[in-house]
């Protein structure tokens, strides 16, 4: 009896650590994936961002922090890149949101409407971009228009309203998605919880403030942070409308990085990639703090 | 039975990815199997060196005019000249001494039936026959065996030489001959090709089958390969056609706007093989493509590693365990089909070989190459053969890389020569200028730590600016190697050289020579040594309305001349400042915002008003790069004395030179010692008093510099002390249609001259970028959609941000 007892025990294991090979088997290729393209190039980053340059290679230890700390193009960037997305995330967050509770509601078209707002979703950057410029050129439409209404035309794209204009384009390529995430969150919210609301009296007003938007706090952070990371890529549109060294408005962070890559100061790239990294961290942590704090209440329901 | 279906889910799973990976790099079956081998490896230059050894063929005479290898056997065709009797002339006029003799004001040597010389005291007439002769011999050398000796090709009217000659497998020889006009001063008339046997005889061969759907005036033959089928495979400058008995059977035209092809061969194993240039996103590039003569399509195609060949000859048949060679500029490469794989089998630099030397290269085997080469000694035309040197018997040194995005002639004698006299190093040339894109290839292969030992500095290096290269300490600080070398010292350096030389006071890199850029006007009362914009322009402006500045008086034109000279001056990379907001190029903006508008029509020039414009004043400046002899020149043009005040700029230092042959040691060299031994010998008193009198610039030495005025300012012959022949610069020199005789410098043309040079001490370095946002900014201003302030402040920010990202 005991032996066969140890003969199960010993199949059991046997089992247990073909399973265990088996799962690794199958993990290798991703985990080679992540180790070779994520891990690696990050510990590649670090060490780039403590040597003097690519040519010498001699550690400098945090002086290329320094350096691109009090390099003015560099707080050119980060100040741009940071009032950029100021704007753009709460935007991104409050206009989709709105657009999510219009669709709630029963109005008609409604199906025309979400297609509508998910369309640009679906057209490639560059040709959104020959739009931009036909409309913000300095002899573009919106340029014509004033002229019409009798006002000095503005060449928007280097001119202190040029981040407006690359705002409208981000927030026209991200308020579609935004709003089909809200949709959902909204959909998900409890029918009993808004009922009972209705029967104590709530208003709509309240109802908004003290229910739904408790209950949608996640998706407000997860777009938020989405919202966040898309802004610091806004580098790409801003790129292919103004170039490597544009206005001095729209120049961002990816710019200084992008250039300082094309003229092997692997270095200040480093460094200003693991600055950003690490701001990033910082405020996607407090972030998480925030609705950790806020989103408690809902989970008690 | 669960388990079993969840094994054969994942089998699936594992094939259907299996299959995914296999269809990465499919391709349509009549696409042909390209092979993307264009990155060539690294060779060792021990195993790419070769050496001179017999002579490969004898037994013939006459210069060499034409090659054709066949199989086993090499054909060739040359010229024989034989001298006639001198014929008295009279009193320098040139009689002829046969009906087949022509004037020129010159020697003249033709091919031909007979040709003539004008002796150089116009009393004597020679008179040459030439016999056309053509041979075979073994390519594995021995005797050449005489096929044809011809002195009948030509007839009274046309005289016929050598173009080209092609041979079958029979044995027949192909020449294909070019006729000239006798009585139309030598033009062109006439070609034809004769069909050389076996036995010596030979006939007129009717070609012109070979031209039908051609305009005669604009194609040409390159070669033409004969199979074993009986085709004929013919190879223009555009297209490869296939005839057989005459009829065109099919045709291969490479594609894009400008076809090109670039080689016939034949492979090892009998393939027709036929290269051409194609095109690709970062440029064209070299295909070699199987063509198949039934079919009359390509096959499998090849790249080369080169992005064109340097002549008509350089694509040859495969031996040994390559089934085609190929010659670029650097050397022969080897290709192996089956293996996929590119060798480099010889290399000039390392074997010591000035490639202008040797005019044909055909590889006999791996290990054997027979070429033709010039002997000064006797001015004869050898066949020789050139064999592999064993690698255990080449001497062991310490090599070091030159990275440069062309290697000039200049260059390459100098690591010839170096690597002859120098027991201890071995320079090998890394040229980028086969790569597709050489200054983004080399930019890559720095910041990948493939970092070359010494950098020929062109404006900077790969896509990096001076100032970007010595910021990143790419450069090794040479001020050192100056202070203790024996050889050559600071002191040497002509000082304005020594200041443009200088970054940040140290000294980076070295220059052989160096040249002058001004702009030169009439002279000037008073006389202007140096201006501002403000100064300019108000010099300009006295001037009158109906006067320009310069002939090209577009906006973008003026802008660009500015540009290109004085940009610099707004910029202090020291102090990460721009000052394109500040007055001087304010000023200088608003006065190209006045010239005209668009580009300039080159259509609308007018040469004669040009000319007369300068003349009478209503064409105040032209941009010049200045040599001595210049001066006397322009004073013709001006139509008076000149004056040079060079470009405006703040502080009327706007004398550009431009140093040239710039050498810098890297910063991470293993062995700087020995690299500075090869970059110091361009500054040695030797080096600059050989090359003086034939480098495109000026020496930077002093003292060679003042040999190299003495050549401008002598009235009589002499031989220098380095061994160069020196003539008076008395002469004619021309500009457009004006022609005129110069003379030694007069004291006052050399004073001028010399102060110009002594004064001229700004190097000048030019930043793509930065002017590309100028001229794109300045548009706004030129188009008047924006107020000048704007303009030039945006500008100045978008400057400032692109100089504080590179410090």
């Amino acid at each position: 009896m005991k032996i066969s007892k140890e003969k199960t025990k010993l199949k059991k294991e046997k089992i247990r650590l073909r399973d265990r090979l088996s799962a690794w088997f199958f993990l290798l290729p991703s985990f080679a994936g992540v180790i070779i393209f994520f891990v690696a190039p990050f510990f590649v980053v670090i060490y780039y961002s403590t040597i003097d340059n690519i040519i010498n290679r001699e550690s400098v230890g945090m002086a290329n922090f320094k350096a691109v700390l009090a390099n003015s193009a560099f707080r050119d960037a980060a100040k741009n890149t940071l009032t950029f997305s100021c704007m753009a995330v709460p935007l991104a967050i409050i206009l989709s949101l709105l657009m999510a509770l219009a669709l709630e509601a029963n109005i008609p078209m409604k199906s025309r409407f979400r297609t509508f707002f998910l369309s640009p979703l679906m057209v490639p950057t560059a040709s959104v971009l020959l739009i931009w410029q036909v409309l913000f050129d300095h002899h573009g439409v919106v340029n014509e228009w004033m002229k019409f209404f009798g006002k000095n035309p503005v060449d928007w794209l280097k001119s202190p309203y040029s981040q407006l204009v690359v705002l409208l384009l981000f927030l026209w390529k991200n308020l579609g998605y935004n709003m089909i995430l809200f949709m959902a969150a909204l959909a998900a919210i409890p029918r009993d919880v808004l009922e009972v609301s209705v029967l104590d009296g709530a208003s709509g007003f309240k109802q908004f403030f003290k229910i739904k938007l408790k209950f949608i706090t996640p998706t407000i952070f997860f777009v938020g942070i989405m919202s966040l990371i898309n802004s610091f890529k806004v580098f790409r549109e801003v790129y292919l409308l103004a170039g490597d060294y544009p206005y001095g408005k729209l120049y961002m962070l990816q710019h200084f990085m992008n250039n300082t890559f094309r003229s092997l100061d692997y270095q200040k790239l480093s460094s200003a990639a693991i600055i950003m990294a690490v701001f990033m961290v910082v405020i996607i942590g407090i972030l998480y703090l925030v609705e950790d704090r806020i989103g408690k209440d809902v989970e008690d329901i | 039975m669960i388990v079993k279906m969840k094994k054969a889910v994942a089998l699936l799973t594992c094939v259907t990815v299996m299959c995914g990976l296999t269809a990465c790099g499919g391709k349509k079956k009549d696409e042909g199997k390209v092979s993307n081998t264009t990155m060539l490896a690294e060779t060792d230059a021990k195993d790419v060196t070769f050496a001179m050894g017999d002579e490969a063929i004898t037994g013939y005479s006459g210069d060499i005019a034409g090659i054709s290898v066949v199989g086993d056997k090499i054909y060739f065709s040359t010229n024989d000249w034989l001298e006639g009797e001198p014929v008295l002339l009279d009193e320098g006029v040139l009689s002829s001494s046969s009906s087949d003799a022509y004037a020129d004001d010159q020697s003249v040597a033709t091919d031909g039936n007979a040709s003539e010389e004008v002796s150089e005291e116009g009393e004597y007439d020679i008179s040459y026959d030439v016999i056309t002769r053509v041979y075979s011999a073994p390519l594995s050398g021995g005797k050449a065996e005489e096929i044809l000796s011809a002195t009948d090709l030509s007839d009274d009217n046309i005289e016929y030489s050598v173009d080209k000659i092609f041979a079958d497998k029979d044995g027949n020889v192909y020449l294909m001959l070019s006729g000239w006009g006798k009585d139309t001063d030598y033009e062109n008339v006439q070609s034809k090709t004769i069909k050389v046997k076996s036995d010596g005889t030979y006939e007129d061969y009717d070609t012109s089958f070979l031209m039908q759907g051609k305009n005669p005036d604009d194609f040409w033959i390159s070669n033409i390969l004969f199979d074993d089928a009986g085709n004929m495979i013919v190879l223009y400058q555009d297209e490869l056609k296939v005839f057989k008995d005459g009829k065109e059977k099919g045709s291969f035209k490479p594609e894009g706007e400008y076809p090109a092809t670039e080689g016939l061969t034949l492979s090892r194993d009998g393939k027709v093989l036929v290269a051409y240039q194609a095109e690709s996103d970062s440029g064209s590039y070299l295909k070699i493509s199987e063509f198949d003569t039934e079919s009359c399509k390509i096959g499998d195609t090849y790249s080369a590693a080169a992005s064109y060949f340097p002549n008509q000859n350089s694509l040859m048949t495969g031996s040994g365990d390559y089934d085609f060679y190929y010659e670029i500029n650097a050397g022969i490469i080897g290709y192996n089909i089956s293996e996929k794989k590119t060798v480099k089998v010889f290399d000039f630099i390392a074997s010591g070989i000035d490639s202008d030397q040797i005019s044909f290269k055909y590889m006999v085997s791996p290990e054997k190459f027979i070429a033709v080469t010039y002997d000064e000694s006797d001015y004869t035309q050898k066949f020789m053969f050139f064999n592999k040197v064993d690698p255990s018997s080449i001497e062991d040194k310490t090599t070091l890389t030159l990275a440069t995005l062309w290697s000039d002639d200049s260059t390459k004698q100098s690591v010839i020569n170096f690597n002859k006299e120098n027991s201890k190093y071995r320079i090998v040339i890394k040229d980028y200028s086969e790569e597709d894109d050489p200054m983004a290839k080399m930019s890559a292969d720095i910041a990948a730590g493939s970092i070359p030992d010494i950098y020929i500095v062109d404006n900077g290096i790969g896509n990096l600016s001076i100032q970007q290269c010595v910021a990143k300490g790419m450069f090794e600080d040479l001020t050192p190697y100056f202070e203790k070398d024996p050889d050559v010292n600071t002191n040497d350096i002509l000082p304005n050289v020594l200041e443009a030389l200088k970054v940040d006071g140290k000294i980076y890199f070295t220059a052989d020579n160096f040249t002058a850029f001004t702009m030169m006007c009439k002279k000037m009362d008073p006389e202007i040594d140096g201006w501002n914009f403000a100064e300019f322009r108000e010099f300009v402006e006295s001037k009158g309305d109906d006067v320009k500045a310069f002939e090209d008086n577009t906006q973008n034109g003026l802008l660009d001349a500015f540009l290109y000279n004085v940009i610099d001056d707004y910029i202090d990379w020291s102090a990460g400042k721009a000052y394109f907001d500040g007055e001087e190029f304010k000023n200088l903006l608003e006065f190209c915002g006045k010239g005209e508008p668009g580009e300039l029509n080159w259509e609308d020039y007018d040469e004669t008003e040009f000319m007369s414009s300068l003349k009478n004043g209503k064409l105040l400046f032209m941009s010049v790069m200045l040599t001595p002899q210049d001066l006397q020149m322009y004073k013709a043009v001006f139509g008076g004395e000149v004056s040079l005040p060079g470009f405006p700029c703040a502080d009327r230092n706007g004398k550009a030179i431009s140093l040239q042959n710039c050498m810098a040691i890297s910063s991470k060299c293993a062995d700087k010692e020995g690299a500075w031994e090869f970059v110091k010998q361009q500054m040695t008193r030797e080096y600059q008093g050989k090359n003086y009198v034939w480098a495109w610039g000026m020496p930077t030495r002093s003292d060679i510099f003042d040999l190299y005025m003495k050549v401008y300012t002598t009235s009589e012959e002499y031989v220098d002390e380095f061994g160069n022949e020196i003539y008076p610069r008395m002469g004619s020199m021309g500009f457009n249609d004006l022609e005129i005789e110069t003379h030694p410098l007069t004291a006052e043309e050399e004073e001028i001259f010399r102060h110009y040079i002594e004064t001229a001490n700004e190097a000048k370095w030019y930043d793509d970028n930065i002017a590309e946002i100028v001229r794109e900014e300045a548009q706004s201003y030129f188009k008047g959609d924006k107020s000048l302030d704007e303009v030039c402040t945006i500008i100045n920010g978008r400057v400032t941000t692109y100089i504080n990202e590179n410090k």
